[in-house]
């Protein structure tokens, strides 16, 4: 009875990395652009819900750490002979020291005052950042432009081919980490100390430990992406702390699906889609996309992932067994 | 004498002023555990009601004052309707999560309609009252000393009303455990409702105090928003008393750093600050952990 679903799923899965596979060959250079941003916003939505969905811990700091990431590399790029993927690399790394930071006082902190916690350290990062005149950050124009992962002197579509399949390979790395955390100890630690701290910290799962490893990897997507994300533009602006980015990130969790696999990626195809696709209604883009966050919050406080979960299960001959959430 | 002026003066109008901006925010999440991201957004509205009164309608200053306080109401009232009670009675973790997130939605609905029907060009609000005398090098505006006054005064009643009045009280043991105040028949929702609306109306009104100090933006209520969440922590999330001092001890720490280091690092220096209150006091100054509540 139950052997339907996970078949259903199976051919899905391939089904969707086949056509992603074909994706450069079928559709216009444009639509590549927006995928590469759609794999970005996956992986850091992804990170995000591990922190925040799975582990519990209520932390708005990802947006500061995929900064931190970009800065740094496009600053080695710029400052030292390193090449784009070295730098990259020492992104990664910094944006690792950079979640242990913040890791080690949110341990202390409950609830709310992680937000506030972590929104001082994006805020206090963003005000040195913007207000910064001294050339080290360039202030609220970002980084001069450099020379990206793939030379310039590549053509633009031949370009963004090669950009496509580098995040199309991050994304399905993310992904399968995360499938394999959600089966491992590991990950029922984090979930565990996300549902019931206390419990959990009384059948022997260290919570210090745990949530620290639950920030490093979330830090770590984060800066995976932050790098990415500099070196795909070559270069780095301070709009991606701006409350909007945050808002739109959010909003991918909420409308997918806090805690789920599948909801950050759900959540990161539509709101991506949505927000190019509203780019032409300039004002009107921001008030629709609120107000989605407000009508999602009140009537799916679990996300959209709960109700495909249903639908699938009603596919597959097994309806109304909601007991998955 | 010349920085000790300048921070005393600017110290007590920024103490007064983040207190009047704090108010609101404390009141909320006392009594409903609600943490409002939009409260920037309040104060927008506050600071463009009156604008749109003053400046386009013609009427005084203190007209502009009071329909701003009145729009408050309908906004909080709004809020409640829309976000507080479809969401009544579903928890506690997931309480705090989907009305945060939801409160962020709608601050952006609110900063992006404003842009949309007021445009993006600076606004300022008339002063309340002109004129200006100097000690020694500083100058000292009425407005600013008028403005203080008036925080003080919004405290005082506000105070007075949780004090003293049937609704305040209601409301202070709705704060402190719901379930008991259910149970003494305090109309609960009632008194959410009118919670909600009394620290709207203070939240517009506080908006208008800031717009006639600062020019008025679509996004102008972010930096004091963040101010007043730092207030608020300082304080302990839900203390009101504890906002009050915190207000004033951090209007005298902006007012130091500006005044010493330059107006730059006033906001750094205010996150910094957060952080190192929260590393060593994990609830705030007046603030006690959840389970020492119970």
């Amino acid at each position: 009875m139950n052997l339907l679903l996970p078949r259903l799923g199976v051919a899905v899965v391939v089904a969707a990395i086949l056509v992603a596979i074909c994706m450069p060959w079928i559709v216009p250079t444009y639509f590549l652009t927006t995928l590469i941003l759609f794999f970005v916003w996956a992986i850091v939505a992804q990170g995000w819900n591990l922190v925040w969905g799975i582990a519990g811990v209520w932390s708005l700091g990802q947006m500061a750490i995929f900064a931190m990431a970009g800065y740094c590399t496009g600053w080695v790029v710029i400052h030292t002979g390193i090449s784009t993927v070295g730098a990259a690399v020492i992104g990664v790394i910094l944006s690792l020291v950079a979640s242990v930071v913040m890791s080690i006082p949110s341990i202390r902190l409950k609830g709310v005052y992680v937000i506030l916690f972590t929104i001082s350290f994006h805020e206090l990062f963003r005000t040195l950042l913007m207000t910064d005149t001294s050339g080290f950050t360039g202030g609220q124009f970002g980084l001069p432009s450099y020379e990206g992962f793939v030379s310039k002197e590549v053509p633009f579509s031949e370009r963004t081919r090669i950009y496509y399949y580098i995040a199309f390979i991050l994304f399905l790395l993310v992904t399968g980490i995360m499938v394999i955390l959600q089966k491992s100890r590991l990950g029922l630690a984090f979930r565990a100390i996300g549902q019931a701290p206390l419990y959990a910290a009384s059948r022997g799962i260290s919570l210090f430990k745990t949530q620290t490893l639950a920030f490093l990897i979330g830090g770590l997507f984060a800066g995976v992406a932050g790098s990415f994300w500099s070196g795909y533009f070559g270069t780095m602006q301070p709009g991606v702390l701006s409350y909007d980015t945050l808002v739109l990130i959010i909003a991918m969790m909420v409308i997918g699906g806090w805690g789920t696999l599948l909801g950050p990626i759900l959540g990161a195809f539509l709101l991506t889609w949505l927000s190019e696709a509203l780019h032409q209604a300039h004002e009107f883009r921001m008030i629709i996309l609120g107000s989605l966050v407000v009508i999602a919050a009140v009537l799916f406080p679990a996300g959209l992932s709960p109700q495909i979960e249903r639908f699938m299960h009603f596919v597959s001959g097994k309806f109304g067994k909601n007991n998955q959430i | 004498m010349n920085t000790f002026v300048p921070i005393l003066y600017t110290g007590v109008v920024l103490g007064s002023i983040f207190a009047a901006c704090s108010v609101g925010l404390a009141l909320l999440y006392g009594t409903l555990r609600f943490l409002n991201l939009a409260h920037g957004g309040f104060l927008v509205i506050g600071g463009y009601v009156a604008w749109y009164v003053t400046s386009k309608l013609g009427m005084p200053f203190s007209v502009g004052f009071l329909i701003a306080g009145v729009v408050g109401m309908g906004v909080g009232l709004f809020t409640y309707i829309i976000i507080l009670r479809p969401l009544l009675g579903i928890g506690s973790p997931r309480w705090d999560i989907a009305t945060i997130i939801a409160s962020v939605g709608m601050a952006i609905v609110i900063e992006a309609s404003v842009l949309e029907i007021f445009g993006p060009r600076l606004k300022s609000l008339p002063a309340a009252v002109d004129g200006a005398f100097a000690v020694g090098f500083t100058v000292i505006r009425y407005n600013a000393l008028f403005v203080g006054l008036l925080a003080i005064g919004i405290l005082v009643m506000t105070n007075w009303y949780l004090k003293n009045t049937k609704n305040g009280i209601a409301l202070r043991a709705v704060a402190s455990d719901i379930n008991t105040a259910y149970l003494m028949g305090i109309p609960g929702r009632k008194i959410f409702a009118v919670t909600v609306a009394i620290s709207s109306a203070l939240t517009t009104t506080a908006g208008v105090l800031l717009g006639s100090f600062y020019f008025l933006r679509p996004d102008s209520g972010q930096n004091p928003m963040l101010t007043a969440i730092v207030v608020v922590v300082f304080g302990g999330l839900g203390s009101i008393r504890g906002a009050i001092a915190a207000a004033y001890i951090i209007g005298f720490l902006q007012a130091t750093v500006s005044v010493v280091f330059g107006v730059k690092w006033a906001m750094p220096a205010l996150f910094a600050f957060m952080i190192i209150v929260l590393i060593f006091r994990p609830y705030g100054l007046y603030g006690k952990p959840d389970e020492a509540r119970i």
